[in-house]
Order: C-alpha cells, then sequence, then structure tokens
C-alpha cells in the first residue's frame, strides 16, 4: 500500500483528505505538528507521495519543497489555494511533480496521485487485466475474455465495465457510473446510459456470460 | 490656434492702435502738417505694427507646435509641466507654476487611489485563498459522505466557487502582467478541465456535452482560459432550454489562430440585445427571463481578459435558437504579442 504524507494547516481539510485517501486505498498519514522540522518528520515516515499546502503558518511549502529535494527524490503535489500560474511555476522551480488548486476536484486529485505513483513506483505498477468470476478485462486493449472466448468493447462501454468490475460486489448508483464516465471525457446522460447496458449486456452474451450484471431497482447496478 | 483666433484675442490692440491714429490724425492736422505726410506716418505705423504681429504671431504658433508635439510623445499627459520649457512672460510663469502645482496634488491623488487599489486587490486575493479552504473542506466532507442531500450541496459549493472565481479575476484584470504566462497549452485538456468541475451540474440540469477528440494546442495562459470557458459554460446553463439541451464545443484551426465555438441550443439572445452583452452590468431581457439573477459581469469580463490574453472573443445568436460564442486563441508566441498589443492600443 502506498503511503502518502498530508502537509495541511487547516485541521478540516487534512483529516476529510485523510479519509478519502483512506477510501481510495492510499495509508494517509497527516503531520500534525507543522511549527519545526517538518522535512524530518515527513521523511520519518518514508512516504511514497507527499501532498504539501503552500500557505503554512510557519514557513511556505516552497521552502519545505526545496529542502525535502536536497535529501529526497519522494514525489511532491502541491495543494494549494494560490491559483495563479506564476505559483504553480514556483511550484515546479522548486521541485514538486505537480501542482493543484484547492478546491480540488477530487478526481483529477485522485487520478494525479495515482498517475504519479505510477510513473515512480513502476515495478509495483498495477496489472493490466482485471478478474472477477473467470471474466477478464485486459484494459490495455479493451477486451474481454471468458473461456477462450472474447470480444473488443467500444471504449465508453468498456470503460463502464471497467468501473462495475473495480467495484464488483457493491450496488453502485447509476449517478456514480455518470459521474465516473464524466471525469474520464465521456460526457453520457442518464438515457445513453441504459443503452449502453443494454449493449453490454447483449455482447456479453455473445461470448457466454449471462446475468453478469444485475439490476437494483431505485438503486443502480450490481456486479 | 489659428490667425482668426489670433486677431481676434488682438481686437482690442488694434482698436487701440486705430483710436491713437485717429487722435493723432487730428491733432497733427491741427498742427498744419499737411494731410499726406500724415497719412504716410500712419501708414508706416500700420506695416510696422501688421510686422511686429506677423512675428509674434509665428512665435507663439511655434510654441504651441512644441508643446503639442511633447504631449503626443508623452505616455502620462498629466506629467507635461515636467518637460516643457519654463515660459518667460510674467503672466506664462504664472500659469506655468499653477500647472506645477495642480499636477503635483493630482499625482498623489493617483498615487493614494492606486495604493488603496493595490492594498484592496491583495486583500480581495487573500480572502479568497481564505474561503477557499472551508469550500474545500465542505467539498471533501460531500465527497466522503455521498448521498443525494450532498450531492445537491456540492453543486451549491461548486456554484459558490465559481462565484469567488469571478471575483478574483475581477480583481485581477486591471494589473495582470504579473498573473499570467502565456505557454503552450492543450486546449481540450482546459475544456475537459472545467467540465469535469462542474460535472455534477451538467448531469443534475440533464445537458448534454459533445466536445471533439482532436488535440489542438494554442498560446494562452491556461487558467485564464479556463475562467473563460467556465463563464460561458455557466452562461449555456443558465439560459438553457427547458428539454433536450445540449451544448457542442467545436475547435477548428486557421492559419494563425485557433478557433474554440461553444454552441448552445438555448434560448439565444434579442437580436436588440446582442451589441451590449460585453457591456458591464448589461443584463438584458433575458436575465430577466430567468427569474436568477443575473450580475452582467461574466461576459463583460471575458471580454476584458480575453484582450489581455490577446485573444478575441465574439458572439452569434438566434433567439429560441441558439448561442454561439466563438474564442480566437493565438497559435504562436509572436501572434500573441502582436493581438495583445493591438488591443491594448484599442483603449
Amino acid at each position: 500500500m502506498f503511503r502518502i504524507v498530508i502537509i495541511e494547516d487547516d485541521q478540516e481539510v487534512r483529516e476529510e483528505l485523510k479519509i478519502l485517501l483512506h477510501n481510495a486505498g492510499y495509508e494517509a498519514i497527516v503531520i500534525e505538528n507543522l511549527q519545526e522540522n517538518v522535512e524530518e518528520k515527513i521523511m520519518k515516515q518514508d512516504p511514497n507521495l507527499v501532498l504539501l499546502d503552500i500557505n503554512l503558518p510557519e514557513k511556505n511549502g516552497y521552502e519545505i519543497c526545496s529542502k525535502l529535494r536536497k535529501q529526497s527524490n519522494v514525489p511532491i503535489i502541491f495543494v494549494t489555494s494560490r491559483n495563479n500560474s506564476m505559483d504553480e511555476l514556483n511550484g515546479l522551480v522548486v521541485g514538486g511533480d505537480d501542482y493543484i488548486e484547492k478546491p480540488y476536484n477530487v478526481p483529477v486529485l485522485l487520478a494525479r496521485i495515482a498517475g504519479i505513483l505510477k510513473r515512480v513506483e513502476k515495478n509495483k505498477s498495477e496489472s493490466s487485466i482485471i478478474e472477477y468470476r473467470g471474466i477478464q478485462l485486459n484494459t490495455l486493449k479493451g477486451i474481454v475474455s471468458y473461456q477462450e472466448k472474447e470480444i473488443e468493447l467500444p471504449r465508453t462501454e468498456f470503460k463502464i465495465l471497467y468501473y462495475l468490475f473495480k467495484n464488483a460486489g457493491k450496488i453502485i448508483p447509476r449517478v456514480d457510473i455518470i459521474e465516473y464516465m464524466w471525469d474520464n471525457q465521456m460526457y453520457v446522460d442518464d438515457n445513453t446510459l441504459s443503452v449502453n447496458m443494454t449493449r453490454i449486456r447483449e455482447k456479453l452474451s455473445e461470448i457466454g456470460i449471462y446475468h453478469l450484471i444485475e439490476t437494483k431497482r431505485g438503486q443502480g447496478y450490481k456486479l | 490656434m489659428n490667425v482668426k483666433e489670433y486677431i481676434l484675442e488682438k481686437t482690442k490692440y488694434i482698436l487701440l492702435f486705430m483710436i491713437y491714429h485717429v487722435f493723432l490724425y487730428i491733432f497733427l492736422l491741427a498742427m498744419q502738417i499737411a494731410s499726406n505726410e500724415i497719412w504716410l506716418l500712419i501708414l508706416m505705423n500700420t506695416g510696422i505694427g501688421i510686422l511686429y504681429m506677423i512675428y509674434d504671431y509665428q512665435k507663439h504658433k511655434k510654441v504651441f507646435i512644441k508643446i503639442d508635439q511633447l504631449m503626443d510623445k508623452l505616455q502620462e499627459k498629466y506629467l507635461i509641466s515636467e518637460v516643457i520649457k519654463k515660459p518667460k512672460t510674467q503672466v506664462e510663469q504664472y500659469y506655468y507654476e499653477l500647472l506645477k502645482k495642480a499636477n503635483k496634488s493630482m499625482i498623489e491623488e493617483v498615487n493614494k487611489v492606486k495604493n488603496s487599489q493595490k492594498e484592496y486587490k491583495e486583500y480581495i486575493e487573500s480572502w479568497i485563498h481564505e474561503i477557499k479552504i472551508p469550500i474545500t473542506s465542505a467539498m471533501l466532507l460531500c465527497e466522503n459522505n455521498k448521498s443525494l442531500t450532498t450531492r445537491k450541496i456540492y453543486i451549491q459549493l461548486e456554484e459558490i466557487n465559481n462565484f469567488v472565481e469571478q471575483v478574483l479575476f475581477f480583481a485581477r484584470k486591471e494589473n495582470v502582467s504579473s498573473d499570467y504566462i502565456i505557454q503552450k497549452t492543450v486546449l481540450n485538456r482546459v475544456i475537459d478541465s472545467v467540465i469535469s468541475r462542474n460535472k455534477q451540474l451538467f448531469i443534475q440540469e440533464q445537458i448534454q456535452i459533445h466536445t471533439s477528440e482532436k488535440e489542438v494546442t494554442a498560446y494562452t495562459d491556461e487558467k485564464w482560459l479556463e475562467f473563460i470557458i467556465n463563464q460561458i459554460l455557466m452562461n449555456c446553463i443558465k439560459y438553457k432550454n427547458k428539454r433536450n439541451a445540449d451544448i457542442v464545443i467545436d475547435i477548428e484551426e486557421k492559419e494563425k489562430q485557433i478557433e474554440m465555438s461553444i454552441c448552445d441550443n438555448g434560448m439565444g439572445i434579442k437580436e436588440s440585445d446582442i451589441g451590449r452583452v460585453f457591456e458591464k452590468g448589461f443584463t438584458g431581457s433575458n436575465g430577466r427571463k430567468i427569474g436568477k439573477k443575473s450580475t452582467g459581469i461574466g461576459l463583460y469580463l471575458c471580454k476584458n481578459l480575453c484582450e489581455k490574453l490577446g485573444m478575441n472573443i465574439q458572439i452569434e445568436s438566434k433567439e429560441n435558437e441558439y448561442t454561439k460564442v466563438i474564442l480566437y486563441i493565438p497559435k504562436s508566441q509572436e501572434w500573441q504579442e502582436l493581438q495583445k498589443n493591438r488591443n491594448l492600443t484599442k483603449f
């Protein structure tokens, strides 16, 4: 599990951020006391990634970042409410890997974290094949395979199925799927989702998969 | 100053000259001097008088031309008293000193206003950073506790955030040079980021969005462009038609610039209103129609920011059919500079 250190002076924000990262499957560590030796405290945690605020009570995030850079190559993402391009440039100059504005768009934040971690920790990268009940999704090729048979799905349909696989076993509200699609630049609405669901079911039955996706009336779908 | 004005100004001297010569004529006649000789004298005097006036006129004219030229070259016109030569005559000197004093007090006044404006801008910026923290934590709270209610709260938070941004950019629009960086920007990414930021709103309002897949780059500031597109999309939502609302965002590459068009099928703009939509505070009949309060700031700000980024913005519409906003974004850095300077000299 990747360990992410959060440096943030607002208590409410850091608590929620911790919960959010935890839900996303990371180990999140909050450093409470930002008065002194912040860099040491960060390094002691041996993090895979640092989320760093810029406006801090004692010193600013840029300083912490440049000090951290002297001793480590740990990826650093600035999260801040300062939002002009100059700030962003400063962040990159002192060695930050990315820069995200507050209030952050949560999926974007998670995507950037995942992206950076994937790049840095190459060898631990997640596999491109997901399996559930003997059905395999190949995320690189966009192919579903089951018992020697396989079928290629269009991008939108594959993304929907991928999201269902990721959340297998849970009831997934329709609106969650729609939001997920929007975060991936596929702007589907309620009707289009229904159409896509029907098509996915048809295509799955072509390779012998029946009743994989259950419809929970008024709640959503379940794999 | 022309000859007529000059003569008009000197009328009383000319009159005095004539009266004097009438008296002189009578006086000399009484002294039994021949009328011919007197006329000769008068003629000579008149000649000298006219010569002097021509000389005097030329001299004044030269001074005026010189001051005009100085004035043209000067960027801050109010500094004119610092650059003109100190005059020689008493009246002129008196006015010269007066002008200097007036300018000095004016400059002090201007500086005071500038400072207070700067202070205000700084205050607004820091206030915005402050307000964004509770917005962030509220949004995170919603995200961590997803339910129907928190989704609705989230949409409200997005709206609050949009308004806050508007204030920020309004504060920034005056002295912008330090607040933006022009660089190669992938336009599709900017569009996607705006849509993703407001996705809950779009989903709730059941708006279809179609974007082009082809990746296009241009020279602009990402954050500013994001703000501009956001304002336009917010308008699309605000003035949408009830059913089957959709928005088409298209990017077309032209020789020198990129044309980005955002077209909705909303209520459109009246022909009589369309010329004024970029005016500050203009709300038009649509603003009144939708019941929600519109501020008349959004498009005004867009236009203003576009000009500073070397971009152009245009709007086309047909009432009850569509509204199409077109952004012209520079494709190269040189073109961006050129457009920017052209835009700035318009004022």
